[in-house]
């Protein structure tokens, strides 16, 4: 069985990717709170950068993983694939959120506001509601292949948004700033780049050990609602 | 999967209070560099205390009062808010030409206070830390992730205990799928 094997693997490097989560991100957390410098114009301000920005890479991530679980459900109809896309959106959620209040936090002493209807943060916040709204409609529909299925094409029409998220700095003159790393080079001095790219590392791979933690217990938790289904039948027949 | 080799929640416990203890360790860290080398005293402290070594001193550039003149620029800081926005010192600036030197700018300066003359000659110049921002974006984030995989992490035992106590459960791996496992099969209809 597909899921069984699926689950197997899930399983079997869950303890390591987690373990290499947790160094990456406790290294970057102290490279980037004590060792790193401040910013000539922000000052300490700039530490939130360490947070916000894999927060926001995560984010897309997430939302990723759910688009390409959704065309592989789509295509294999396989249960364990919509696990996978469930875990995905639930996890989306919480960075897109994370990004949206760490960046708005941030705004407040750089843009002296905490919101401005700028491309990068409507497109972002759209990014939520489209992620809210996958898991409402998951709520919404009681035949669970149906579900899968509606939620699956969901995912696939918004994932529009996300070449939206990700260049709408360059499409458009905002307010947010240019990604700092793109084909043009590097913009970021290197005594932060590194706590960055350590803390980037750390939770996308966190984003991995969650998505691993949370298939499989999607997949128990629909494993237990089917054996109490079943139990309940053969109690009825 | 084998639901018998699941760890227990014993072992989340433990797992979890190492990790407390490690970001404890970093944020106090991260305190003390703070005092060390970001906090800043207002100029009413500063003409309280009037300190012999190097002190940091926050306040605001007054309108109309720098002088880029001078080899130095000399100009008055009073303090950030109403209360102590009265007290007023003369600053003289000796170090390198910084941008982020501006009237009416709120700003950090790094110098020596010389009570007899008093004046602050100031060598560096910093923005302000906004520390407490920094504080809340930290733990807005990293507070509710670990709240938010821990519950996920014990969530995943108690779901695995719960099966196991279930009847009839087979643990097999290469056992045909239970009713329902699937969404093609009947259980989840």
């Amino acid at each position: 069985m597909v899921s069984q094997r699926l689950i197997g693997t899930l399983r079997k490097w869950e303890g390591g990717v987690g373990i290499l989560a947790g160094l990456f991100i406790f290294t970057g957390l102290y490279l980037g709170l004590v060792v790193s410098p401040p910013d000539y114009y922000q000052g300490e301000v700039v530490r939130i950068i360490y947070v916000h920005v894999p927060f926001a890479k995560v984010s897309l991530l997430s939302y990723t993983t759910l688009f390409l679980g959704s065309c592989a459900y789509l295509w294999k109809k396989d249960p364990i694939v919509d696990n996978l896309c469930h875990a995905a959106a639930g996890i989306g959620v919480f960075f897109t959120s994370g990004a949206l209040i760490t960046g708005s936090i941030w705004a407040k002493p750089t843009w002296n506001t905490w919101w401005t209807w700028d491309p990068r943060l409507v497109s972002f916040a759209i990014l939520l509601l489209i992620l809210i709204g996958y898991l409402m409609l998951r709520t919404f529909v009681d035949d669970k292949r149906k579900e899968a299925a509606y939620a699956a094409v969901l995912a696939i029409i918004g994932f529009v948004d996300l070449p939206i998220v990700y260049f709408s700095v360059e499409w458009w003159r905002t307010l947010h700033q240019p990604m700092s790393i793109s084909t043009r080079g590097i913009s970021i001095a290197p005594g932060m780049l590194t706590p960055l790219a350590f803390m980037a590392i750390g939770i996308s791979l966190l984003f991995f050990y969650m998505l691993m933690v949370r298939t499989q217990m999607l997949y128990l938790q629909h494993l237990l609602e089917a054996k109490r289904g079943g139990l309940l039948s053969e109690e009825e027949g | 999967m084998k639901l018998g080799e699941r760890q227990s929640l014993r072992q989340i416990y433990f797992r979890w209070t190492i990790i407390l203890i490690m970001v404890t360790f970093i944020f106090a860290f991260a305190i003390f560099r703070y005092n060390r080398e970001v906090a800043a005293i207002s100029p009413e402290a500063l003409l309280r205390i009037r300190p012999d070594g190097m002190v940091r001193v926050l306040g605001r550039v007054v309108a109309g009062t720098l002088n880029k003149q001078e080899s130095a620029p000399v100009f008055v800081l009073s303090g950030e808010s109403m209360i102590d926005g009265q007290t007023k010192i003369v600053v003289r600036y000796i170090g390198k030409p910084d941008d982020n030197l501006r009237e009416l700018k709120l700003l950090v300066f790094s110098g020596f206070f010389d009570p007899g003359k008093m004046e602050f000659t100031a060598q560096k110049i910093s923005p302000v830390p906004n520390i407490g921002f920094i504080a809340s974006a930290y733990l807005l984030s990293l507070l509710p992730l670990m709240l938010f995989l821990f519950n996920m992490e014990r969530r995943l035992i108690q779901l695995s205990i719960l099966i196991k106590e279930e009847k009839g459960y087979q643990p097999a791996t290469d056992s045909p799928p239970l009713q329902g496992e699937g969404y093609g099969g009947d259980g989840l209809k």
